[in-house]
């Protein structure tokens, strides 16, 4: 699967896009990025350095302050609510934390979008709910409330339900958080095999860079809302760019500085003086 | 200097104002996107029966309990005055008028809110919190639609027969203290 951005149609175009909630502070600067279909992509980047806005522009829920997103071929900026609505059905989105409904069992989580968007008979809703909860390995949870799970199971029927409407783009934000090495490799596992199985295509946004550098097939590294390196994999990782080698390698000190700024030691403890 | 502080006076009275008057616009458009995208919650009416239950059978006990212990109380002060003009045999006619026409509605109105609507409150922050309303417009599902309209349906539903149930249960703890303990007519009540 490994391409380089240019050679299709890309499933999610951003060009030029700028945002920020305050016009003085923006959040995101001139952004060009292009997903292609059937890729897992990463977006990397420290804490605070504007992925997870990217995401939200990338799923409409924020428009670019100037710059255009074309997201499965339409521009956000000209959907209305129920178009919005209408290219969401298309998606799927992985949270952080899961987000299961806490009020519901596994296979009421599952099979919500599709009570929601597909009035199916009761027969084709359950094989469909159980196929999704076997995909991820969890079909005899079906009955569990999800307070009863670990954080990595939780993620995995989150994923189940993500999937549920077969989504032609999935998007994962910072899905490796708080997982035990086990369902850190589960995840890592079921994003590939889903992302291939369904024909789908992966937006990956995280920090945890040498884990998701072994899944994806192209990286966009994002430092203070700007892209600052792209590349496959291992063009990442051999990147001489000092800021992602520090990241990738997670060295304590570089263009990220260990300390935060202060005046002189020395001063700062009166011994200059002496 | 005089001007100045009256300039502040002014400003700040006038952005409580404009915020006060926004804060309404926004409760009422929000009453207003609410009630237009009520389709789901009377469409698939099973939601709303759910909400009638946890926002009106969940609270039976304590509008029941209360309005029987507020009946007993307006019996029994009601007859400390009304039997010394003579007038005992009306202790009926006043715990029920006073229940059902003032404190029937109010009180079961403000136990509802206390009750059912901190947990209601309580509920939706969660969902907020744990991000299931944003993974619910990732769905493309309208949280309003979904979450809140069954609930506001629920309550307006069950509201009317709390407040009528607790004008019940006052009037029956009346009809307690004034024909069981104190002994006047039945008839006073019936």
């Amino acid at each position: 699967m490994q391409q380089t951005p240019m050679q299709q149609t890309p499933i999610v175009e951003i060009r030029n896009v700028s945002f920020g909630y305050d016009p003085a502070r923006p959040v995101l600067r001139d952004i060009d990025l292009a997903i292609p279909r059937g890729a897992v992509v990463g977006i990397m980047g420290q804490s605070g350095c504007g992925k997870t806005t990217l995401l939200r522009i990338i799923m409409g829920a924020y428009l670019p302050s100037s710059g255009e997103a074309r997201v499965l071929g339409h521009a956000t900026r000209e959907l209305d609510a129920a178009g919005l609505y209408e290219m969401r059905r298309k998606m799927g989105m992985l949270f952080q934390f899961g987000a299961l409904f806490t009020d519901m069992s596994l296979y009421d989580n599952v099979a919500f979008p599709l009570r929601e968007h597909a009035r199916l008979p009761e027969e084709l809703e359950h094989d469909l709910v159980l196929l999704k909860l076997q995909a991820v390995g969890l079909r005899g949870a079906a009955h569990l409330m999800p307070t009863e799970l670990s954080g990595g199971m939780a993620r995995r029927v989150a994923l189940a339900r993500s999937i549920a409407l077969d989504p032609q783009l999935i998007l994962y934000d910072e899905p490796f958080t708080g997982l035990d090495p086990i369902s850190f490799g589960v995840i890592v596992r079921l994003i590939r095999s889903l992302n291939d199985s369904l024909g789908a295509t992966s937006v990956i946004v995280t920090h945890d860079v040498q884990e998701a550098l072994d899944v994806v097939d192209y990286v966009y590294f994002m430092a203070a809302g700007r892209v600052i390196a792209q590349g496959t994999p291992d063009e990442i990782r051999a990147s001489p760019e000092p800021f992602v080698n520090q990241f990738v390698n997670g060295r304590p000190d570089g263009p990220v500085p260990f300390h935060y700024p202060a005046p002189e030691y020395a001063a700062d403890l009166e011994v200059a003086a002496a | 200097m005089e001007v100045a502080w009256l300039r502040r006076r002014l400003e700040r009275l006038g952005s409580t104002v404009t915020s006060q008057v926004w804060r309404l616009g926004y409760a009422s458009r929000f009453l207003a996107y609410l009630v237009m995208h009520s389709g789901t919650a009377l469409r698939r009416f099973r939601l709303t029966v759910a909400e009638v239950y946890f926002a009106g059978v969940l609270s039976l006990v304590i509008i029941m309990v209360s309005g029987l212990f507020v009946g007993m109380v307006l019996a029994l002060q009601g007859y400390e005055t009304l039997q010394r003009f003579g007038a005992s045999e009306s202790l009926g006619v006043l715990v029920a008028l006073s229940l059902v026409r003032e404190l029937g509605p109010v009180v079961a109105g403000l136990l509802f809110a206390s009750r059912a609507g901190s947990a209601i409150t309580a509920e939706i922050g969660l969902m907020k919190a744990t991000e299931q309303i944003s993974a619910m417009e990732m769905m493309a599902v309208d949280p309003i639609a979904r979450v809140v309209a069954p609930r506001f349906w629920g309550g307006v539903i069950s509201m009317p027969l709390l407040a009528a149930l607790f004008s019940a249960a006052g009037i029956f703890g009346g009809y307690l203290v004034g024909v069981q303990l104190i002994g006047l007519d039945a008839g006073a009540f019936w």
